[in-house]
């Protein structure tokens, strides 16, 4: 073998060496083993969570740098960052730890801010913490505690307006109410819709009324008719003005006896005479008032009659007994 | 006590064979062919069995990945267990196993053997110090090596975890998922980790393995004995710095 070949193979097996080197360098490399280029940022909070040393630092979700450190400040979570040169960050950006993964693989979120002056090296920018998963679940927890609640509300409105076994609510009223009377209503319904049927096929006064000029017609005709019971009316009436014209003027027999104060004076007479009449009748005095006053012509009358009818008895009764009946009939 | 200080000897000129290799750092440029030919040794006849054994690392790792994940439907998770795995672990300690067996093997029993046949004491006469001559080069190769055959490594298990993913039955991930995941949890930093592992273990593997050669003593029964020691050290070393340097390099 010779020596060159050897070089060679030697030469190109260094070469090899040193381009996987590179390859793996460009592929894997994030340049975290060589000296951090860039200026440096604090930030503080309240808890870093799983930040660790090394994490990215992103903005808008491009690495803008890295966690070197992190470090307890006076109870706080202080991680140290090392950002880009030429990477400036807004005064007013906020930085949260956010997360990567479920398995806890956080890197530093930086929300870009508005502002026209950038943060110095060495600043402290402003943070944020975000809830993380056991704070969320504490928060579920909680919710979950003011869902039952509401739940439980709610089923006791329901409960209210069904009612329970011992107490009546409005929907149970209303159902039992609908039991009770679903015959009923069901007649009323069917009744109704034969109506409406009916209606419809203008049958009978309503349907006829609604279908059926003649309605319509007789009506108007009434109208008509009306109108000249009116006419008639009114000449009736003029009839009338003109008839109580007369009696005003005192024309015609109704309008002496109204007006004719002769006529009155007669008709007084005439009740005074009938007064004095009756008066006399009353006190007996007169044949009629004797008749009307006195009984004993009554009296008279009625003895005279028994005695009649007696004697047309004793006529009936005539035979042996003759005597005795005429005795008897004599003594009573 | 014999015993420890036989430990503490051989640490001793491990440290200073260390130390004087790289003082004749400034001799490299005369070594170039030396280097050079450690460098095909070391690297270039070592990748096929290092691509061979990453391939099929890979997919048993995606299989048994695969086997635990897909009954809680986590398959989208292989991709990232399988990448994170090889780069940070697998492929620097399985290539400096690799390296240890294959290479280290074969350079403390050459060591050994020149050692035992005087060959080291005729060069030291001709004031040719070993080291520069024969450590030198091969830490030299070792260390632009490791790296390439790490990355090597890397990308064969990696292809392996994928063809096992997507043709498994009872995995059956995209591979277009699957490489997203190494890319959403590999860094780049990841596999730099595991290439410095790597470099420190090729490092450690041929600096023991030259040590132990150079400090054998005796005859051909020795040879044998040196290179079963320079394996067994070179493993127990590559296990035990595991832990501490990638403790160490976790820390940054």
């Amino acid at each position: 073998m010779s020596h060159t070949l050897n070089t060679a193979r030697v030469g190109l097996f260094f070469l090899l060496g040193v381009v996987l080197i590179w390859i793996v360098y460009q592929s894997l490399g994030d340049g975290t083993f060589f000296r951090e280029e860039g200026y440096p940022l604090a930030a503080q909070f309240d808890d870093l969570k799983q930040l660790k040393v090394g994490d990215e630092v992103r903005m808008a979700g491009v690495k803008i740098g890295t966690v070197t450190r992190t470090e307890l400040v006076r109870g706080r979570g202080e991680a140290l960052l090392t950002i880009n040169p030429e990477v400036e960050i807004p005064e007013d950006s906020v930085a949260t730890v956010a997360m990567a993964g479920l398995l806890g693989n956080n890197f530093l979120s930086i929300q870009v801010g508005q502002s026209e002056t950038n943060l110095e090296p060495n600043s402290t920018i402003p943070t944020r913490s975000t809830p993380d998963f056991n704070e969320a679940f504490a928060q579920i927890g909680e919710m979950t505690g003011r869902v039952e609640d509401f739940l439980e509300d709610m089923s006791r409105a329901v409960n209210e307006l069904t009612g329970d076994d011992e107490q009546d609510g409005l929907v149970r009223n209303l159902n039992h109410m609908v039991t009770e009377n679903r015959e009923n209503l069901r007649e009323t319904l069917s009744n109704l819709r034969e109506v409406s049927d009916a209606l419809t096929r203008g049958e009978g006064t309503l349907g006829r009324l609604i279908h059926d000029d003649e309605a319509y017609e007789s009506l108007m005709n009434i109208g008509k008719s009306i109108e000249g019971t009116t006419d008639e009316a009114t000449l009736l009436v003029k009839d009338l003005r003109e008839i109580v014209d007369q009696v005003k003027s005192g024309e015609g027999t109704i309008g002496m006896l109204l007006y004719d104060d002769s006529t009155a004076e007669e008709i007084r007479k005439i009740a005074r005479n009938l007064g004095q009449v009756s008066d006399q009748l009353a006190a007996g005095e007169g044949t009629l008032g004797m008749l009307l006053a006195d009984d004993t012509l009554y009296k008279d009358l009625q003895a005279l009659l028994q005695k009649a009818e007696r004697t047309i008895d004793g006529l009936g009764d005539q035979g042996p007994i003759t005597a005795v009946g005429i005795t008897a009939n004599a003594l009573f | 006590m014999k015993q420890i200080n036989k430990i503490l000897e051989d640490f001793g000129s491990t440290i200073i064979l260390a130390l004087r290799a790289f003082s004749y750092l400034p001799c490299l440029p005369r070594q170039w062919y030396r280097l050079v030919e450690q460098c095909y040794l070391i690297g270039y006849t070592t990748l096929p069995i290092v691509a061979i054994l990453s391939f099929f690392i890979g997919g048993v790792l995606a299989l048994q990945a695969g086997y635990s994940l897909a009954p809680v439907a986590a398959q989208d998770f292989i991709g990232s267990l399988v990448g994170l795995s090889l780069a940070r672990e697998l492929a620097p300690v399985m290539t400096a196993i690799l390296v240890a067996g294959r290479v280290g093997s074969a350079i403390s029993a050459e060591l050994a053997t020149m050692k035992v046949y005087q060959e080291v004491d005729a060069l030291v006469t001709m004031n040719i110090p070993p080291e520069r001559i024969l450590v030198m080069p091969r830490l030299i190769a070792i260390l632009i090596m490791m790296p390439i055959l790490t990355i090597i490594a890397n990308l064969i298990g990696w292809i392996g975890g994928a063809v096992v993913a997507q043709n498994v039955d009872f995995i059956q991930l995209d591979t277009r998922i699957y490489f997203q995941g190494i890319k959403n949890f590999v860094t780049f930093r990841d596999i730099l980790d595991g290439l410095i592992k790597a470099e420190i273990f090729g490092f450690v593997t041929i600096l023991v393995c030259c040590n132990v050669g150079l400090q054998t003593v005796g005859g051909p029964r020795e040879i044998g004995s040196s290179v079963t020691r320079a394996v067994v050290i070179s493993l127990i070393l590559i296990l035990l710095l595991d832990y501490f340097v990638t403790s160490v390099l976790l820390k940054f």
